[in-house]
């Protein structure tokens, strides 16, 4: 556990900056371990490893090692860690949820064109 | 002895009622704002909504303890709850006030609304007329850059146009128009707003973030910020995080002197010849109550006993629902139309009138960020492109409807001092009483029977209506104008009738609250009342 959560913390660190990146997602590698299952579960392939260590770190924080697949879920498409109330919010405008939903944006964002709303989006 | 500031003009209270007749009398008067909570920055507010997993009304409005103040889900927050039922409306205390967060809608009331007693036997007329007041009402819609379509007055005539054209209905109100064409309950009409579909007073065009509650990102909203900014420019000084804890009085009932403490715990005082008192109305009747001395020992302004009395909300129930086909909510404004005609009839004997509001919020209201939605289809089992498939096929289905209901006045629904329990300044915090009652009952149960026929005519499917109602956070009644001086607190031109230079503006002092947002009925009045205080500003030196 303890050693877990130092790692998690190193890769954020260690992300900060483009050098780490190649030592830390070798396979064997707990955060690429994190990566690769949420790849399988999310269909994307193409996660942000940044993102991905601060969801890693936030389960951990939240005594949850080893996040079930529908947490794991939540947590990229929501960008909330689902566990103890207060869940809590790590990220809202990089959550999945907002590729998934093409029509919208995250609100509060600026989401089109003046009156873009009076028609059906785009296909 | 403490600082003392001099001015002609003192305002307490920095939000839509004070802010615009500053505008008008900034150049011929000095006048100095005394806002109790801080000013407001609109990234760090953006931020602040954006990482919160609750996204209430407050969410970007932290003011809690230096500037307390009402949060919704959080009923004993601030407000010490007497009830028979909580009161849940909430106000902001901040430079701009309660417009940071407010949705922008800009109706008129109907004429009907101005005299409930004399056409329905309900509540009490109002000591003006619509006429009265219909030019200030053009003034307002100009001061606030409202958008309409004023081929239909939705019941309220007008000798103006709008200063803006119509923002456009959403896709969503289209399809609920013509499902709705044949329904005699009146048409899908687009809702005036102050919000931009033309850059106006150097504000952009709304660029469809869908959160104009809490904040416009891009001010395309109006708010109270945009006259504070004009005033400011002419010279009016505004004193933030400046909490009014007193009034004093002369012999001949002026009043004098604000007290002024700072979170900090200093104090200062201002001067001035006239005193504008438009902190809304939890603020205004709890100031006026605690300021009592000898010589008023009900509080200010109180002879008749009716300050803090008569509080008024707007009762919402919402009814959500999957439409039939998609309708791609989540984009534009929170609402672009709305169905007024059941604003007034002959109904109103029996019970409230209300307005029927379309959401281009999809269920973003009441149950929050798409959070729920997610974990329910991720515990549902659904993976990968299911997955995917299943949120965003749901997500263009959401569709919202709610009604807005009148509340008939009530002395017994009131604002009092609750003396044990004191905020961060010494003050004892507002204690409320509040029920509904019959005829708001009847208003609810009549337009919950609507909701209903509106879903079955468009096909919706999934249908939940909300249990009780909800708050619309629109506090309104507590200083209501009338004639007699003995059963209301300001004349028909917002003047106390017991102090001759102390205004009171903002919706507590409306006598009666029809059923549409309150926001351009205060501006108006505000306008109305800038002569009046013109010529108490002139008469001061006598």
């Amino acid at each position: 556990m303890r050693r877990r959560t130092l790692l998690a913390g190193c890769a954020t660190l260690a992300l900060a900056g483009s050098a780490g990146l190649a030592v830390l997602l070798k396979p064997a590698d707990p955060l690429q371990r994190f990566i690769n299952r949420s790849e399988a579960l999310t269909g994307m392939s193409d996660l942000d490893p940044k993102l991905a260590a601060t969801l890693m770190a936030a389960f951990e924080a939240d005594n949850q090692p080893e996040p079930d697949d529908a947490a794991l879920l939540t947590a990229w498409y929501s960008g909330v860690i689902v566990g103890e109330w207060p869940w809590q919010q790590v990220t809202y405008r990089d959550a999945l949820i907002w590729q998934v939903l093409t029509f919208t944006h995250p609100l509060g964002v600026c989401g089109s064109a003046f009156g873009a709303w009076a028609d059906p989006p785009e296909a | 002895m403490s600082e003392v500031i001099d001015c002609d003009l003192a305002i307490i209270g920095a939000g839509v009622a004070g802010a615009l007749p500053a505008v008008e009398l900034a150049d011929e008067a000095s006048i100095v704002f005394i806002e109790a909570g801080p000013r407001i920055d609109r990234h760090t507010a953006l931020d602040l909504y954006w990482n919160a997993l609750v996204k209430t009304p407050e969410t970007p409005y932290p003011g809690a303890p230096l500037y307390p103040h009402p949060i919704a889900g959080r009923n004993d927050a601030w407000y010490v709850q007497r009830g028979p039922e909580p009161f849940r409306a909430t106000y902001l205390r901040a430079v701009g006030g309660t417009t940071w967060h407010w949705l922008g809608t800009a109706l008129r009331f109907v004429p009907d609304d101005f005299r409930l007693a004399t056409r329905f036997g309900r509540g009490v007329d109002w000591p003006l007329t619509y006429d009265e007041l219909e030019p200030w009402y053009s003034k307002a819609e100009a001061a606030l850059g409202v958008a309409g379509d004023a081929t239909d007055d939705l019941g309220s005539p007008r000798q103006q146009p709008f200063p803006l054209p119509p923002i456009p209905m959403s896709y969503c109100d289209k399809v609920f128009a013509e499902a709705l064409e044949d329904y005699d309950i009146g048409p899908v009409r687009p809702t005036p707003q102050a919000r931009n579909s033309i850059p106006y007073q150097d504000r952009p065009v709304c660029c469809g973030s869908a959160s104009c509650i809490p904040l416009c990102p891009v001010q395309a909203k109006w708010d109270a910020t945009v006259p504070l900014d004009q005033a400011e420019a002419k010279g009016a000084r505004i004193l933030e995080s400046s909490v009014v804890v007193g009034l004093e009085t002369a012999a001949d009932g002026r009043i004098t002197l604000a007290l002024v403490q700072r979170s900090d715990g200093s104090r200062f005082q201002v001067r001035a010849k006239v005193f504008v008192l438009a902190a809304h109305g939890i603020e205004s009747p709890r100031l006026l109550l605690h300021s009592a001395s000898e010589r008023y020992p009900t509080g200010l302004a109180n002879r008749s006993d009716q300050v803090g009395r008569n509080l008024m909300d707007h009762l919402i129930n919402h009814s959500s629902a999957l439409s039939k086909d998609p309708v791609w909510p989540y984009r534009g404004p929170i609402s672009t139309a709305g169905i007024e005609r059941p604003r007034s009839g002959s109904f109103r004997a029996e019970r409230s009138a209300y307005r029927i509001e379309i959401g281009n919020d999809g269920w973003a209201w009441p149950a929050g960020a798409f959070v729920w939605a997610v974990n329910d289809t991720a515990q549902a089992g659904l993976r990968d492109e299911a997955f995917k498939r299943a949120l965003y096929d749901e997500s263009v289905r959401h569709i919202r409807i709610g009604c807005m209901h009148e509340q008939l006045p009530n002395p017994e629904n009131r604002i009092e001092l609750a003396t044990d329990q004191l905020d961060h300044y010494g003050v004892p915090r507002p204690a409320v009483s509040y029920r509904i009652g019959d005829y708001e009952r009847a208003g609810l149960a009549a337009s919950h029977l609507q909701h209903a026929e509106i879903f079955r005519r468009i096909g919706a499917t999934d249908v939940t209506h909300t249990q009780g109602y909800f708050d619309a956070g629109h506090i309104m009644g507590t200083a209501r104008m009338g004639k007699d001086p003995d059963s209301s607190v300001v004349d028909r031109n917002l003047c106390a009738h017991d102090h001759k230079n102390l205004f009171i503006l903002g919706s507590a002092v409306f006598p009666t609250s029809a059923a549409a947002n309150p926001t351009l009925t205060i501006a108006a009045l505000s306008l109305r009342a800038v002569g009046a205080i013109r010529e108490s500003l002139g008469r001061s030196g006598d």
